[in-house]
């Protein structure tokens, strides 16, 4: 249950950088609406990168490390009862 | 229905003979042996970087004009790119250090000899193909960073007598690092060494298969060894699972950045450094004297790096006594003088301005 | 794997199996809709352009065509012998190739190169695998310039 929470948590949330994205793109078409749209969009990117949210990394690394630990702990219990059972000490 | 469906490929598919050699294949117990799971540690990273590699190909544009711009655009705008962009980089990192781990105890328990030769040689080969990824890899964002040591690293052949010019220009493409410095780079790295280094891997995990894991010159081993399956399958689980931890780890905290666009005209900035991997042969560079005996310092790295190279290949015949079942001496020696060399060049090159 | 032994209990492996297999399963989710969120192309956030100008659409002397970009798709331009202008979305309905204006001697039409398809000069299909006619384009000359927008906006 938890896991498809996040999971439906992490499919909703709106990605704010590229939202600012979005905005100055528009503020560039605004101005001249036919070069804008007959180049691709590839070309209208800032001169740096936009750091992810930290809220979205801190959410994806939570979520990676809750699936990775259940199963961690159900595979470290798959592998005492095999090991019980092929009589290794 | 299903059971029609598995009884029809047991029937054409011989299921049961592998399964009956993976559950007869042993993994030998002794202190020794946690090194056995770097091998598999780089197998994952090695999977994680097929996987996120042929992602980024989707987006990535290999020109001058928008190679730079295309990297912006799958951290910027494209939904998790950055995400894959992080790990594809991290991964890099974690399994060339993986792989060195792996190499370096394979070394330290003489784990190449008599049968396992061919496992040395083509993990050695696949040490260069890892390297080579690197390298052809650290060119494609386009950016000053990169732009500077690819130049620099396209020059090192330069002092090779004969051959050295030629190499260079092989390397380059045309005269100056650019567009077609940038397609042969990227065509090495998603074309020419994905398929050498599956080659190898097939033939390295093939061998590893037949063979087993090696046991240590005179260590004992008294316990009972694990079955390969699936006692021994879930040890390497647990140690995928802790290595796609710290991977997601540090690639959601420390995500990987983007310097300026690259500029064939501006100056070199301050404090080029290659990947760590390449600090040590950086290094070597950087303390070699410019002449040794009216021989340029860098053609005597460039020829010892070589000669280290082809010698490192051929560990398996060097070692006589390796093949009678003993450890010698002078190899346990080279192997350790190597690794406190690599560590100390690294350390240096991060201290040193 | 049997899940129950002879008593028809759960076992402690069968039920360590299901849960491990149902754990990996439900971890895969995010997984892969990450994958497929990276793979699906974002949508344009350029708004729709509703219209263009030709300032050189003296160049089309009469009888012949010329296809200019409408945004992201092309459109087709017809100079008609009659000395009217006509536009039309350039993508043929059938299976999207560019149409090309053919004249002279003939009966002035569109025809599709791929499977044959012809339009007459008011984009209608009137031969060929084409299921409807053209998307028109609405033309005004505007100044200097004609101007060509979707037929939608008055």
């Amino acid at each position: 249950m938890l896991c498809l929470a996040l999971i439906a948590a992490s499919l909703s949330m709106p990605n704010q950088a590229a939202t600012a994205q979005e905005e100055e793109k528009r503020d560039t078409t605004a101005l001249d609406s036919t070069t804008a749209a007959a180049t691709p969009a590839i070309v209208e990117a800032p001169a740096k990168i936009i750091d992810p949210e930290l809220s979205e990394r801190g959410l994806i690394l939570f979520v990676v490390l809750v699936m990775l630990a259940g199963f961690g702990l159900l595979v470290g219990l798959k592998k005492r009862e095999a090991d019980q059972r092929a009589g290794l000490d | 229905m299903l059971i029609n469906v598995i009884s029809w490929i047991e029937e054409r598919l011989p299921v049961q003979s592998i399964k009956t050699f993976f559950i007869k294949k042993n993994v030998p117990r002794h202190r020794h042996s946690i090194w056995y799971y770097f091998g598999g540690m780089t197998l994952l990273f090695f999977v994680v970087q097929i996987v996120t590699g042929i992602l980024l190909t989707f987006y990535y544009t290999p020109t001058p004009e928008k190679a730079h711009e295309s990297v912006m655009y799958i951290v910027n705008e494209v939904p998790y790119g950055w995400l894959i962009r992080s790990l594809h980089a991290w991964s890099a990192n974690l399994m060339i250090g993986a792989m060195f781990i792996h190499m370096f105890s394979a070394f330290l328990m003489v784990a190449y000899r008599k049968p396992r030769e061919l496992l040395w040689v083509s993990g050695a080969l696949l040490m260069f193909v890892v390297l080579g990824f690197g390298f052809t890899g650290y060119l494609l964002p386009w950016d000053t960073m990169a732009y500077f040591a690819t130049l620099i690293g396209t020059e090192v052949p330069a002092t090779m007598p004969v051959i050295g010019d030629w190499g260079v220009s092989l390397l380059k493409g045309s005269e100056e690092v650019g567009a077609e410095t940038l397609t042969r780079m990227y065509s090495i790295h998603t074309v020419v060494l994905p398929l050498v280094s599956l080659l190898l891997v097939s033939f390295h995990l093939g061998l590893n298969q037949l063979y087993g894991a090696s046991v240590p010159v005179g260590t004992e081993t008294p316990r009972k060894p694990i079955p390969f399956f699936p006692n021994f399958l879930y040890r390497d689980l647990l140690s995928w699972t802790l290595g796609l931890g710290i991977l997601i780890a540090l690639a959601t905290i420390l995500p990987s950045g983007l310097g300026e666009k690259a500029d064939p005209l501006a100056s070199a900035p301050l404090g080029i450094k290659p990947e760590w991997y390449f600090l040590p042969l950086y290094q070597s560079l950087r303390m070699a004297p410019a002449e040794v005996f009216s021989l340029s310092g860098d053609f005597i790295v460039n020829l010892l790096v070589a000669i280290g190279c082809s010698v490192w290949l051929a560990i398996p015949f060097l070692d006589r006594k390796a093949s009678a079942g003993r450890k010698s001496l002078p190899f346990m020696v080279l192997g350790i003088v190597l690794i406190l060399y690599l560590i100390t060049t690294i350390l240096l090159a991060y201290v040193l301005p | 794997m049997r899940k129950e032994n002879k008593q028809g209990r759960i076992t402690r492996r069968g039920l360590l199996t299901g849960l491990l297999t149902g754990w990996a399963t439900v971890s895969a989710i995010p997984v892969v809709s990450v994958l497929l969120r990276f793979l699906t192309p974002t949508a344009s956030s350029a708004p729709a352009v509703e219209s263009i100008e030709l300032p050189d659409y003296g160049d089309i002397v009469k009888d012949s065509a010329k296809v200019v970009r409408f945004g992201k798709q092309p459109a087709i331009v017809i100079h008609t012998p009659a000395g009217q202008y006509k536009a039309f979305m350039a993508r043929c309905t059938h299976l999207g190739c560019v149409v090309k204006y053919e004249g002279g001697e003939e009966v002035p039409r569109l025809h599709c190169n791929c499977h044959g398809s012809i339009f007459d000069l008011n984009g209608k299909n009137i031969s060929g695998p084409a299921p409807r006619p053209l998307d028109p384009l609405r033309v005004n000359i505007k100044g200097e310039s004609l101007v060509i927008s979707t037929a939608t906006r008055a």
